[in-house]
């Protein structure tokens, strides 16, 4: 059975779902277990021993990149035609919303897909924050803070095309990028192997979650260039994911029709779970203190904020943005991770506790 | 100015809104300072310590029936129009809900109104709870939660007029209403002369919130009366207005203005305003895991129980009671037994000792 006909059987909604569901699947599993965080990743750096959660992160940076590279190269996927590359951006938005979204995630203690992963081994903390983060992000999107978005955004838009691709931008094109990519798997190997005597269990972990971001962009691609409908390219990204779960929850009316996000978030709870089971995580948890509420309900909110005014979380903008070499997303990146830097400088040197 | 010209200048939203704030505000700060509370009477009464909790309850509970009653009788209200009695209602749905709301106002040691009252007063427990009923309430109503509420609700329904007023049903007329109004003031008086930490704001409040709920009544047969629009009369209620809050930030277009709108903010800066008066003022947070449970599921059967009973401990209890709805009467007959049951399964009456103020975190008995 090919995928034509699987369109046609099922309809181009519920196929997305599936390819979603199957994405959030092995990405939530493979997050799990590897214990992926890009904050941990961040203040390891900032505390000057990159090392195990590091090493961790940019190896699955470095298999993403490879995985998305090599599709671009056989043709299975058209940057030019996502939304990263082919919309209109904004560069002030990516570096702003980076930074608040960097800033957010210290404070919450777990970027978007974290919380996520993290709820589903029983945290109650990351839930709560998740909550707190869907609505700030639906709030962004559609609501009360949707003005602020669109005036920071508006201040130094780009246009859509060749000006939002790095690799267009600086002439390398293609092939340049795959020399990136391998490059960045090599070094993370590197890295990896030195932290990590000999665990090839965790290093195949974190490559199969990089990989699955590439996997997502190639599924949606082949069911857009067989579906009759205009289908959105799309992978691995938890934000407006979030907001479209959390519209679907409040209004059955108005909600928006199922595709990729529909599957992904509900999958990647799965997957999160079924690891947390697995390896013997899962915990239920609450606060320790009762001071840290405030921390975790501004960190949200920051976050929330960050992620709609980047277009995108540190998976969505950072990994499944930064594979197909966009210029805001690269900027988004860099944004999360001096964000973060700052916001845990800032931290250690007031002494609040975290 | 009269209200035909308010109207005229400023449109119906606006002045709904605008008395919505104001009575919220009256609402707030009153609620505030007399630390009313629905959770913490039921305890005190299942406890048989008819103590100040209760006595503010009853207090504002009759002064609510006798304004309400009142304006009946001079011609001011008409309580017939009023959704709770005219329109169809469900007998389930009213016991199920009431006994659900009862349970999570246990859990989450405060009905709706006092979690709006509590966040103002920098208690982030009360505001995680409320955005969590607030989301669960518009899932009852409108999302993924509202087929499993009209399922319910269809079981046994009862039909809107006579057959959901309680003074028609049994024969009496608004004079009767005025005098059991009366029977529950001097219940009230009595538990409050004999409780032994009243003190002038247990007066001023547990009658002032009774009243703002009679304004509420009055205010909004006042502008039904004189808008060429049709108005819904209504009381204080505060599971509607929180999930019309919540669409409101998230989503545009908003819902049109009106009383509700006002209302919330209302409450809140009364409330914030009492407790700067009164140096409650505190930033609070979780204690341990187990405390968050509790909020959590409890915040979740308050927003569920809530739409199926329609309206909360003050929506459905006191403004719903005092215009002798059936339904409101069920509701509340409900969340006391709802919530003297889970007191005794969950706490095991600990939380009756006076030691154990609310803003300690709970821990696991």
């Amino acid at each position: 059975m090919n995928l034509a006909s699987l369109l046609e059987t099922w309809g181009d909604s519920n196929v997305l779902a599936m390819a979603g569901a199957l994405v959030g699947f092995i990405f939530g599993l493979a997050a799990q277990r590897t214990r992926f965080c890009a904050r941990a990743a961040v203040i390891e750096c900032c505390e000057g021993q990159a090392g195990d959660r590091f090493s961790v992160w940019w190896l699955a940076f470095g298999a993403c990149l490879v995985g998305v590279q090599a599709l671009v190269l056989a043709g299975w996927l058209k940057p030019s035609d996502s939304r990263y590359i082919a919309s209109l951006g904004s560069i002030s938005g990516a570096v702003l919303g980076g930074l608040f979204f960097g800033a957010g995630m210290i404070l919450t203690r777990g970027c978007a897909s974290r919380l996520l992963i993290l709820s589903a081994n029983g945290n109650l903390r990351a839930l709560l924050s998740g909550l707190v983060f869907a609505v700030t992000v639906q709030a962004s999107i559609a609501g009360w803070l949707a003005p602020a978005r669109q005036a920071m955004t508006a201040w130094w838009p780009v246009n859509g095309g060749p000006s939002r691709d790095l690799l267009q931008l600086s002439g390398i094109g293609p092939s340049g990028g795959m020399v990136l990519a391998l490059l960045a798997l090599a070094t993370g190997f590197y890295f990896f192997f030195k932290t990590h005597q000999r665990r090839w269990g965790l290093a195949l972990g974190a490559v199969i979650a990089g990989l699955s971001i590439a996997l997502g962009w190639g599924l949606t691609q082949a069911i857009a260039l067989q579906s009759f409908e205009a289908v959105q390219i799309q992978s691995l990204s938890f934000s407006s994911g979030s907001a479209e779960m959390l519209m679907r929850a409040l209004s059955t009316s108005t909600s928006p029709s199922a595709g990729f996000d529909a599957g992904l978030l509900p999958a990647t709870f799965l997957g999160s779970l079924l690891g947390a089971l697995v390896g013997g995580d899962f915990k239920l948890e609450g606060f320790k203190t009762e001071n840290k509420l405030g921390h975790y309900l501004i960190g949200a909110v920051l976050m929330g904020f960050g992620a709609v005014l980047a277009g995108g979380c540190t998976v969505g903008a950072g990994m499944t943005g930064g594979s197909l070499f966009s210029l805001t997303a690269w900027l988004t990146l860099i944004a999360i991770w001096l964000g973060a830097g700052m916001a845990w400088r800032i931290n250690r040197r007031m002494g609040w506790p975290i | 100015m009269s209200m035909a010209q308010w109207l005229e200048t400023y449109g119906q939203g606006t002045v709904l809104a605008a008395g919505g704030g104001l009575i919220g505000l009256s609402f707030g700060f009153l609620a505030q300072r007399s630390r009313f509370c629905l959770r913490a009477a039921v305890i005190e009464f299942w406890h048989r310590r008819f103590g100040d909790k209760l006595s503010v309850w009853l207090l504002a509970f009759a002064s609510a029936v006798i304004g309400v009653q009142l304006m009946v009788l001079m011609g001011w209200l008409d309580t017939g129009s009023a959704r709770q009695i005219s329109a169809k209602g469900s007998i389930s749905g009213a016991m199920i809900g009431g006994l659900l709301f009862g349970v999570g106002m246990v859990m989450t040691r405060g009905c709706a109104s006092r979690l709006l009252v509590l966040s103002a007063n920098g208690n982030l427990r009360a505001l995680l709870s409320g955005l969590i009923f607030a989301v669960t309430a518009q899932a009852a109503l409108a999302g993924v939660l509202s087929p499993l509420r009209t399922h319910i609700s269809s079981w046994w329904t009862v039909d809107g007029g006579a057959p959901r007023d309680l003074l028609a049903l049994t024969g009496m007329d608004h004079w009767a209403g005025l005098f059991m109004g009366g029977i529950w003031l001097a219940a009230a008086l009595l538990f409050a002369l004999r409780s032994p930490q009243r003190n002038k704001w247990m007066w001023l409040g547990g009658i002032g919130t009774g009243l703002s709920v009679a304004a509420a009544w009055g205010f909004s047969q006042w502008v039904s009366s004189e808008s060429f629009d049709p108005v819904r009369i209504q009381g204080l209620t505060f599971s509607g207005p929180s999930a019309e809050w919540l669409m409101r930030v998230l989503h545009w277009p908003a819902p049109a203005v009106g009383f509700d709108f006002g209302l919330m903010p209302g409450v809140f800066i009364g409330s914030l305003i009492g407790a700067l008066i009164g140096k409650d003022w505190k930033l609070e947070g979780f204690s341990d895991g187990y405390s968050m449970r509790r909020y959590i599921g409890g915040a979740v059967f308050m927003g569920f129980g809530s739409m199926l009973a329609g309206g909360c401990a003050v929506g459905a209890g006191v403004t719903g009671g005092a215009i002798f709805a059936l339904t409101a009467w069920l509701s509340l007959v409900g969340m006391w037994v709802g919530a003297g049951l889970t007191d005794r399964w969950l706490d095991g009456g600990a939380s009756a000792k006076p030691t154990s103020l609310p803003a300690e975190g709970f821990k696991r008995p």
